[in-house]
């Protein structure tokens, strides 16, 4: 069966500045974040028009920055989410913050409106790190920040840091991970610094200002933190993310499942299965201008859709529960997408099996540690030939 | 004789290559206004695009043209281009027997060189009468004077009669097509015995099937006669009888010492032969005409699909090329890396190259080719002596007792400025001196025993580069010998990829087992498993490298938007490895087979 419920995503694309890594969308400068909020509301409408089950089981306020945001506006989004699409008792509903909007007040009042968990971008505890990628805060910010939000009240909160720099050297990356676990946050991101097109850092790279760590230095980084993390209580569950018992992400794992998510805002991107089309997805233009005018007329902000193929659902659900530490339900692969990934990949699988990428239990293909450090080439090998 | 037939004269266009055949044939045509002079264009017999670009002549060319000499008679002469580079001495061989008289053609510049020489051997053997001519007079570097006591030191021919010319101006030219008149003997020739036609060459013809092109030697061939190929042993209906022009002109009858095409109701390719003898179904001549020696490819290399299901359409092209070049022969064989593909064997690199091209291009096929080698005598324990032409048939272990490889008689024509350096070449590749004669003050023939297999890689290219460009260079075939060879396989993580294995002299295995090895490691892209690359011979490996594993392949973030890019960016990645060839589980990017391939090219 499919699950109808649903969740919702709502993109905040304000930044102060731009951080050398970024591909998100998002705008700097001076902004009118109350008329934006405004236009959200006004999406909010559209997407209740799109009847997708209702009330919400999970929000998310990503961005960008949603911190840029006034207690107040945050207050009206909410509301207004909570009176046109409904929120489920018990929701999750996470917000992300930068530690430079952070005050004991400000996360103190996060509660008041509405968010019951937050995500704290600290990415590093050293100020020359933070330099290099241009985040708008400091080492001492990102302590205190780090310290009002434990205290803040809320039901659970992450922490996102960042691996793999150049010239960051093992100890670097220890010491970051010693600190971070000292404050016992439930949930931990940890990503490996990725060079994406078009961003700063891709242009100091092909200008030869700045060499990549090698492969072999980042997978080690990378194993640091999964024996550490799991040494000192945290469950591997997804590629980049860490919980204690009770405090996996919910609403991230709706993409990996498959399940009913709206998002809201410029870029953002939402999927669903329609009963009459079956799985779609869509997403708005990646331009706050356009958007605000779009949703002003009363149009709709999409300019991609996509309906995918029962096909390129089984390709996706492979590539995303290899993810998962329980793997690939390959039962759900066979009855729903007609995928026999045993079958159709036997080659690959055998490989892969004596080489130690991945395990087979319990009706699960999954990925072992080593195997988890070549997720996307293991993903690879297992899709069937197109 | 008929006055019909006293005014026919057959003759073809011989030298080194580059010496000016092909310009030289460009002004007959215009002289004789074979070819109109807006139609003129430079070779204009060198048809093939692969010609045009490269500048030089690959196939014989025939022509019929039309003249009034200076005594007032109108002639009629069959002229025949032909290639100068070594790997076609055989297209050579063939028009000489299509003609009586023969234009050697010697650039003024250069003087004699090493296929002057071959060339007009040949056409010695075949009893011709030959014209030797000084082409390139024009050219301020010409020395027609010297060049010429060369010429009659080489022929007999008194240097004050051998005829100056420059193909390029046009001067001299009528002079020498007179003596074209004057000294080529008209065909002796009986219209009235049994048909006795030889084919010379054949081309097949998109529209009209298989082309012969025949010189009659006896008899007469009339338009829908019933026709038999007597080595073929086939019967058919001369649909389209005709002569060659710039096209072909359809005609009544072609007669005794005509040369002309023929095009039969012949259904299957392989049955037009060149060499083969046509004759009347009903009135058969006796004995066919005495064909060419059968040529025999020298080179081989294993031609593969780069896609698996076109296999079948690399035989239909192959056998559609065979008849064009009859010098090619092909065997299917299969190839664990390669699949299913043919084992070609070729007259020698150029040729290797052009029938690369053409299946490139006329055949529109992308093909795969594994590293040219010889055919081997490989002799085994027991006495007995197996051919191999693919280095894989080499038996194993104790199985084996030697192996015996052809060696050429190579003579080089040099300055003599060059000797040293062109004898260092030769013993660097394992040659073995025999002679030294100075052809004049200046110019020294090198007489050398040499392996094939050393010369036909790059020994070309370096006796030019290592002589200017001054020293030329022809060989035949002359024996097996015993030679210390080694079989030496590359093996991809213990697989043996059998399409790399070559056969080596044990002196040069290490070096050339370094080179490929190092070269996989720089074109085998970094997979999830360490990927060992060893050159071995037999068990013992001599080379080894490895290509490290991946160690980190791994988008860090997935959220909601980035599922479809990230979902297209694999399936893109998936997609590029479809063309990946698989050795065990190691995939192996055809790029790398291409450029291991063609590294001793
Ligand atoms: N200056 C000058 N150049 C000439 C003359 N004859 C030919 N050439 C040049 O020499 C080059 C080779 O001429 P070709 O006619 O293609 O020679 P070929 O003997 O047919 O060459 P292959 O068929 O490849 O053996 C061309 O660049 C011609 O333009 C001449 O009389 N004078
Ligand atoms: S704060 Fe976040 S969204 Fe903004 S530039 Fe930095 S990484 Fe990108
Ligand atoms: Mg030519």
């Amino acid at each position: 069966m499919i699950d109808a419920s649903a969740g919702l995503y709502i993109h905040v694309p304000f930044c102060r500045q731009r951080c050398s890594y970024c591909d998100f969308y998002f705008v700097t400068g001076q902004r009118d974040h109350s008329a934006y909020v405004d236009a959200l509301c006004l999406e909010l409408r559209q997407l209740a028009e799109l009847g997708f089950a209702q009330p919400l089981q999970t929000i998310y306020l990503g961005g960008g920055t949603p911190s840029r945001l006034a207690i107040e506006d945050l207050d009206r989004l909410l509301s207004a989410v909570q009176s046109i699409l409904g929120v489920a008792e018990g929701a999750e509903v996470t917000m992300e913050l930068n530690p430079e909007d952070c005050s004991t007040a400000y996360v103190r009042a996060l509660g008041a409106v509405g968010i019951n968990r937050a995500s704290l971008g600290i990415q590093s505890f050293f100020d020359d790190e933070l330099q290099f990628m241009n985040r708008s805060h400091d080492a001492v910010q990102a302590q205190r920040a780090l310290i009002q939000v434990a205290e803040g009240g809320f039901n659970s909160f992450s922490v996102d840091v960042i691996f793999g720099l150049p010239q960051q050297p093992p100890e670097r990356w220890a010491a970051t991970l010693d600190q971070l676990t000292a404050y016992h946050p439930p949930h931990i991101s940890a990503y490996a610094l990725t060079i994406e097109p078009k961003t700063p850092l891709m242009r100091m790279v092909r200008r030869n200002l700045v060499t990549p760590a090698r492969d072999d230095v980042v997978a080690t980084h990378y194993q640091m933190a999964i024996e550490t993390l799991r040494l000192r209580g945290w469950e591997h569950y997804e590629i980049s993310s860490f919980a204690q018992p009770g405090h996996r992400a919910v609403h991230n794992q709706r993409y990996l499942n498959h399940q009913n998510t709206l998002g809201a805002g410029p870029a953002a991107v939402s999927f669903c299965h329609d009963p009459e089309l079956g799985p779609m997805r869509w997403s708005n233009v990646r331009s706050l201008r356009r958007y605000l005018k779009c949703v002003a007329s009363g149009q709709s902000p999409v300019d991609f859709r996509e309906r995918l193929t029962p096909a390129t659902m089984g390709a996706e659900r492979i590539m995303l529960s290899l993810r998962t530490a329980e793997g690939i339900p390959l039962d759900l692969l066979r009855d729903r997408y007609g995928i026999d990934l045993l079958t159709v990949s036997a080659g690959a699988v055998r490989t892969m099996q004596q080489g130690g990428l991945i395990a087979c239990e319990g009706g699960f293909l999954r990925l072992t540690d080593r195997g988890k450090h070549l997720c996307d080439s293991v993903t690879e090998q297992l899709w069937p030939s197109m | 004789m008929s006055t019909k037939q006293s005014r026919i004269r057959n003759f073809c266009i011989i030298a080194h290559i580059d010496h000016g055949k092909s310009t030289l044939a460009d002004r007959l045509l215009e002289i004789t206004g074979t070819v109109a002079h807006r139609d003129m264009q430079d070779q204009v017999l060198d048809s093939m695009d692969l010609e045009r670009e490269r500048g030089i002549t690959i196939k014989s060319h025939a022509i019929q043209m039309q003249y009034t000499a200076a005594d007032g008679h109108l002639y009629t002469l069959n002229l025949i281009d032909t290639p100068g580079h070594v790997d076609f001495t055989y297209e050579v061989s063939r028009a000489l027997k299509a003609c009586e008289g023969a234009l050697l053609v010697i650039d003024a510049a250069q003087g004699i060189e090493a296929q002057t020489i071959s060339n007009l051997f040949l056409a010695l053997e075949h009893d011709l009468e030959i014209i030797p001519v000084l082409n390139k007079v024009d050219l301020p570097s010409a020395r027609p004077d010297w060049v010429a006591m060369s010429v009659e030191n080489l022929i007999g021919e008194p240097a004050e009669d051998v005829l100056a010319i420059s193909a390029k101006t046009g001067q001299g030219v009528d002079t020498l097509l007179e003596s074209v008149i004057r000294r080529v003997p008209p065909p002796a020739a009986n219209s009235q015995a049994p048909l006795r036609a030889l084919i010379f060459d054949s081309v097949f013809n998109q529209y009209r099937g298989a082309v012969a092109y025949v010189r009659v030697f006896e008899g007469t061939l009339r338009h829908r006669d019933e026709i038999y190929f007597m080595a073929a042993e086939r019967t058919y209906a001369a649909e389209e009888i005709g002569f060659l022009r710039l096209g072909m002109q359809p005609a009544k009858e072609l007669q005794a010492g005509d040369v002309g095409y023929v095009i039969g109701s012949i259904k299957d390719v392989r049955d037009t032969r060149v060499g083969d003898t046509i004759t009347h179904a009903r009135r058969r001549a006796s004995e066919p005409i005495v064909g060419f020696r059968e040529v025999k490819p020298m080179v081989f290399s294993g031609v593969y699909p780069s896609s698996t299901e076109h296999f079948e359409d690399l035989r239909a092209s192959l056998e559609r090329l065979q008849l064009n070049d009859s010098a090619i022969g092909y065997e299917p064989e299969t190839s664990a890396a390669l699949g299913f593909g043919f084992r070609v064997g070729f007259l020698g690199l150029l040729h290797m190259e052009i029938v690369q091209e053409r299946l490139d291009r006329e055949f529109d096929l992308d093909i795969i080719t594994t590293l040219p080698n010889v055919k081997y005598e490989v002799v085994l324990t027991g006495g007995a002596v197996k051919v191999v032409e693919n280095p894989n048939h080499v038996p194993r272990g104790n199985m084996l007792d030697h192996i015996r490889e052809p060696y050429v008689k190579a003579e080089v024509i040099t300055p003599a400025d060059y000797i040293g350096n062109l004898m260092k070449l030769c013993q660097d590749r394992r040659g073995e001196f025999r002679n030294q004669t100075y052809l004049d003050q200046e110019r020294v023939s090198l007489e050398y025993f040499l392996p094939l297999a050393e010369i036909i890689f790059d020994f070309y290219d370096r006796l030019k580069s290592l002589s200017r460009g001054y020293a030329s260079f022809d060989y035949e075939v002359a024996e097996y010998r015993r030679s210390d060879l080694v079989k030496l396989d590359i093996l991809i993580n213990g697989d043996p990829v059998d399409a790399l294995s070559a056969i080596v002299h044990r002196s040069k295995a290490f070096e050339m087992g370094r080179k490929l090895t190092s070269r996989l490691k720089e074109l085998i892209p970094r997979q999830m498993f360490e990927v060992a690359i060893q050159a071995a011979i037999g068990s013992r490996v001599i080379a080894r490298t490895t290509v490290r594993a991946v160690r980190k392949d791994v988008t860090a973030k997935c959220y909601g938007g980035d599922i479809t890019r990230k979902r297209k960016l694999l399936e893109k990645q998936k997609a590029g490895k479809k063309r990946m060839k698989h050795v065990g589980s190691v995939e192996v990017p055809q790029e790398a087979f291409l450029a291991v391939l063609s590294m001793g090219q």
